[in-house]
């Protein structure tokens, strides 16, 4: 079984309980305006260009059968990515680490052996690991197999999810997943389909199904200023928390504009370019307003 | 607090090296002990050196100056050593009298000529191979605390009695003698800090004041000579000892002792009954931990080195652990007062109690950034296979920096040969070069290698190198081994001696070998570099073929101008720390090679070298002496600090790191070895995470681990606005200091530090 992964992250510490080692797979059916993983939207491979940097070696120009890396008439290198297949040869080559390929297959028995490594350190932490994404929902069959590896060899799990997504596949992975870090991304459904690209009714749904059947769940809940920074949606959020039986957190995450840089990699427009980090004080405002309608303990996430 | 704050500063002030050639007060005082002695040594030309040395030792017992200082209770000051002198030899000090006098018959002999050619930080040196300043290490050494607190100085005295005998032999004798003339030095020095402090109290006024003389008038006429019957007076008694026994002797004592393991019966005696309270214990912690930072004016030193440690944690002689209500005192006053020293050398293991590593690590991402975290599990075992019993081997103790010794039963010579790895090899691949004005010595450098040449394989390539390093190594061991066996004439230290193990039965001063252990260490610079240039040759040169040795050298030499390319495929290659097979096995073998080659040399003593792997600051101040190096490492630029990965790559995990280190067998290095990792402040981290670090660390062997927690954009904020970060305290290497202080280059330096979390 093979997967498109994209980033093998470990000593993570933000997604879940412990020392984790997060494996973020590729592929997301959502277009979310402040992603900040646009890399991991597509679920083929794509070519990321970090123009600094290139110690101009030109070993580029020569490894790329479709001749996409060339010298510019202005005496710069220059990509034309209509011309790249996305093989990763280029990306082989270059030394400078400048070009590289984001995502590569991987078997489940490959992925599970990097995620071994770490098991001290979740043995004396009460870590483990934890899937991300892109949507790891989305690349079904090799999510179910990982987590039943996992589990096999006795590891903690953990899953990032949006939700989206029949409602089957969660109730598959509900026994194989120790917590779920559940996405609760917007409480006003024509803003969600605007913002998210995609209905809100179907995550909301599968939310509660899931909580229903027992889920341990954190609802993690990204927070963008001038977009769900909104009183309507922090009370959506607290409601929200309040109808689940199973529900251990309210993560709420401030927005960071890390995503528009990796956005321009991988030649795509930065949808949200005008954004900075929220002040501290802010964030404390926004959690001070969740935690007061809601009896679920209210923390910032990153 | 203050008060005593304000007095040590007004007393240490004047006599700081920058300024004490204009102390007159102290300059006389040094110069007549200097007179005195000469004309003792003119007048009685054939006395035995340990004689002569136990003549000063009664000189500096009569003509020193007690000094008390009001607002506080512990006696220590003798006014016979610089303010920043913790004990290592200073010319300005009256004990460095022998080692003046006689140290230049070492120093003036061809030998020593080569080993100075061979150094670093020596202009005229072509070679700069190593850092050897002396043939013997005259720091890092431990005072038998658990000894002497046991029985006393007068316990001492007695078991030298029993050991006169008229069938003694000249030495034995004179030893004895010595032995005991030192003690009763000391005795004597106790009874005139009683004496002042009882003088002091007839005019003392203010009641804190007169507390504090009438406990030393009290104490001081019974410890040394006693064991300590108080919290107040052990502590007081380590102090002293650590104190007056330096000043005595011209050795760097460097370890105050195992606080919380030699003290925890009498913190609980005292407060069972009714004698001391919590409060009363924090603040006499706190007054008998505040003098270092003072004398070494840690808020304007820009290397606030004091070799001044304490141990705190691990286990005692029957192997339970060490952590009690002392241990988490100590820490906390250390930590309220924004203290750096004495620096806190923390035991652990995977028996370490969970508040423990809970208090470590809240302490550290709090910025107080002080400690060496030192493994017991890799310590002990590796103790244990140098010889040492296990009864022996839990009372290790770690002073300097890290550097390990048993307390009481040796003195490990743990960091006085610095050898730089990375210079060897370079000089292994290349010939050396001389640049203008730089001496030529052939007689020495005849002992450089041949360059290396190519090879059928890897093998025989991996060979020739570790043959050459090995060469290197032996020949500074072979220099230091045959000009150190005069050490005993020069600066023997028969009051230290006395305590240790064997040196009383065996009728040796410890520089002649009487203690029970006499190992002497080699710190190894640049491991990581050199296991890097060894991977990338493995790989480019021999398995894959796309780079001859030739092309290689051309490279170097052109310090990888022209090679742009090629270097940047060499850095992108694996490295040491990122847990690859290549680089893992490389280590490992390189490390017991190099370990086990070590073991094999002896020293003057009739001990064995140790190999360690720190480095203190030499992957810096070494680094400038190494041209490129193959890892893609340009001329002069860092070296690997201790077993830390090198910065040209860094791996991308801190696990990795961690992982990297199981596989090399540290226990086989009873030299210790570091390594050193930033990580973010400001709550990145939470406590319980960093302890699950700390413990995963104990758990896959890592030898000892400092931890410097910083916020980049604070430190540079910091260099902008020093007024508004006076106490922002980093880790620098086995020392720690007030960022602030810092010269601007070692500020960007750690600035630069690869941070291991982000």
């Amino acid at each position: 079984m093979n997967g498109i992964v994209f980033d093998i992250q470990k000593f993570s510490i933000h997604d879940g309980p412990g020392i984790r080692t997060t494996v973020f797979l590729k592929g997301c059916p959502l277009r979310c305006l402040w992603c900040h993983n646009p890399e991991s939207q597509e679920r083929a491979a794509e070519i990321s260009l970090i123009p600094s940097k290139c110690i101009g070696c030109g070993h580029c120009f020569h490894a790329c059968p479709q001749g996409g890396h060339v010298m510019g008439e202005d005496g710069n290198r220059a990509f034309h990515r209509e011309r790249c297949q996305r093989c990763g040869v280029c990306a082989e080559k270059c030394y400078a680490k400048a070009l590289e390929l984001i995502g590569r297959e991987m078997t489940v028995e490959e992925v599970i052996a990097e995620v071994e490594k770490d098991k001290p350190f979740y043995e004396t932490s009460g870590g483990g690991m934890t899937v991300s994404g892109g949507e790891p929902l989305f690349q079904f069959e090799f999510t179910l197999a990982l987590l039943q590896e996992a589990k096999r060899r006795g590891l903690h799990t953990c899953i990032e999810t949006s939700g989206f997504a029949p409602f089957e596949r969660l109730e598959q992975i509900r026994p194989l997943v120790d917590l779920f870090l559940y996405d609760y991304k917007e409480t006003d459904p024509a803003r969600h389909q605007e913002y998210t690209g995609a209905p809100r009714e179907v995550i909301v749904d599968n939310l509660i199904r899931l909580d229903q059947l027992g889920a341990k769940t954190i609802l993690r809940c990204p927070i963008i200023p001038g977009l769900n920074a909104r009183a309507d949606h922090f009370a959506g959020i607290a409601a929200m928390a309040n109808r689940l039986h199973n529900i251990l957190e309210v993560n709420l995450m401030p927005y960071h504009p890390l995503g528009q840089s990796k956005s321009e990699r991988i030649g795509k427009p930065a949808p949200m370019d005008d954004v900075t980090f929220p002040e501290a004080a802010t964030v404390a405002a926004w959690e001070a307003t969740v935690a007061a309608a809601t009896r679920v303990p209210v923390k910032k996430g990153s | 607090m203050h008060n005593l704050r304000e007095e040590l500063h007004a007393y240490y002030t004047p006599l700081r090296l920058d300024r004490i050639a204009e102390n007159a007060v102290y300059v006389a005082r040094r110069d007549a002990i200097f007179a005195a002695m000469d004309a003792y040594e003119t007048a009685n030309p054939d006395t035995h050196p340990y004689l002569l040395k136990a003549r000063l030792h009664e000189e500096i017992a009569r003509r020193s100056e007690p000094v008390i200082f009001r607002h506080s209770p512990f006696f220590f000051e003798l006014g016979v050593r610089p303010a920043e002198c913790w004990g290592a030899p200073t010319e300005w000090a009256p004990a460095s009298w022998m080692l003046c006098r006689r140290n230049p018959r070492v120093q003036q002999t061809e030998r020593m000529r080569w080993i100075h050619h061979f150094r670093s930080r020596n202009d005229k040196s072509p070679v700069k191979l190593w850092n050897i300043w002396d043939v013997f290490d005259y720091d890092h050494h431990c005072l038998a605390y658990t000894r002497l607190l046991d029985v006393g100085v007068n316990g001492i005295l007695r078991e030298i009695a029993e050991e006169q005998s008229p069938d003694n032999s000249p030495e034995k004798a004179a030893f004895l003698e010595a032995a005991a003339r030192g003690c009763h030095a000391l005795l004597t020095l106790a009874g005139r800090f009683a004496e002042r402090a009882g003088a002091m109290l007839q005019t003392e006024a203010d009641p804190r004041v007169h507390r504090n003389l009438e406990r030393m008038a009290a104490s001081a006429a019974h410890v040394p000579a006693h064991p300590p019957r108080t919290f107040y007076e052990g502590l007081a008694m380590l102090w002293f000892l650590r104190e007056a026994t330096a000043s005595l002797e011209d050795i760097g004592i460097s370890v105050l002792g195992h606080v919380d393991r030699l003290l925890i019966g009498l913190y609980r005696a005292d407060l069972a009954a009714g004698r001391l309270d919590e409060s009363e214990a924090r603040d006499l912690l706190a007054r008998w931990m505040l003098p270092t930072d003072i004398k070494f004016h840690v808020d304007d030193n820009p290397w606030p080195e004091t070799s001044t440690c304490m141990e705190l944690g691990g286990c005692d002689a029957d192997g339970a652990p060490v952590y009690n209500e002392l241990t988490r005192m100590i820490l906390d006053v250390h930590r309220e007062h924004g203290m750096i020293n004495p620096k806190p050398n923390c035991r652990i293991s995977a028996a370490s109690a969970e508040d423990y590593l809970r208090q470590i690590a809240a302490t550290t991402l709090g910025g107080h950034n002080n400690f060496a975290l030192i493994n017991d599990d890799v310590l002990i075992p590796a103790f244990l296979r140098a010889g040492k019993t296990l009864a022996e081997a839990r009372l290790y103790v770690n002073g300097g920096c890290q550097e390990p010794m048993v307390e009481g039963v040796e003195h490990s010579a743990g960091a006085f040969y610095y050898f730089n790895l990375a210079r060897a090899f370079d000089l292994s691949l290349r010939p050396v070069e001389h640049a203008a004005g730089q001496e030529i010595i052939p007689e020495a450098e005849q002992h450089l290698p041949e360059p290396l040449t190519a090879k059928a394989d890897f093998e025989t390539f991996y060979q020739d190198a570790l043959t050459r390093i090995q060469a290197l190594i032996r020949l500074g061991a072979d220099w230091v081994r045959e000009l150190g066996q005069r050490t005993w004439e020069i600066q023997p230290c028969p009051l230290f001696s006395a305590s240790l193990a064997d040196c009383l039965s065996s009728g040796k001063d410890y520089t002649a070998g009487g203690a029970r252990y006499n190992p002497s260490g080699i710190c190894l610079v640049g491991f990581a570099t050199v296991i890097d240039s060894l991977a990338v040759i493995r790989r480019a040169v021999f398995d894959e073929k796309w780079l001859s040795l030739d092309e290689l050298n051309q490279a170097l030499a052109a310090n990888w101008k022209g090679y742009e390319a090629l270097r940047a495929r060499i850095v992108a290659l694996p490295k040491f720390g990122h847990d690859e097979p290549v680089t893992n096995a490389l280590a490992r073998r390189l490390a017991a090679d190099l370990g086990g080659f070590v073991r094999l040399l002896e020293n003057e003593r009739g001990g064995n070298f140790q190999a360690s792997l720190f480095v203190y600051y030499f992957f810096r101040w070494s680094g400038v002496d190494v041209r490129a190096t193959p890892d893609g490492r340009g001329c002069g630029e860092l070296l690997s600090q201790g077993v830390a990965p090198a910065r040209l790559h860094p791996p991308e995990h801190l696990t990795d790191v961690f992982r990297t280190l199981t596989h090399i067998d540290f226990a086989d290095l009873p030299g210790n070895s570091v390594v050193d990792i930033q990580l973010p402040a400001g709550g990145v981290l939470q406590p319980a995470e960093l302890v699950a670090l700390i413990r995963a660390f104990v758990c896959l062997n890592g030898p000892t681990l400092q931890l410097n927690c910083v916020s980049p954009a604070v430190l540079r904020e910091a260099q902008g606005s020093p007024e508004r970060h006076r106490d922002l305290i980093v880790r620098i290497s086995g020392l720690s200091a007030r960022f602030v202080a810092l010269t601007k280059d070692v500020q960007d330096e750690i600035i630069s530090r690869t941070m291991m979390v982000t």
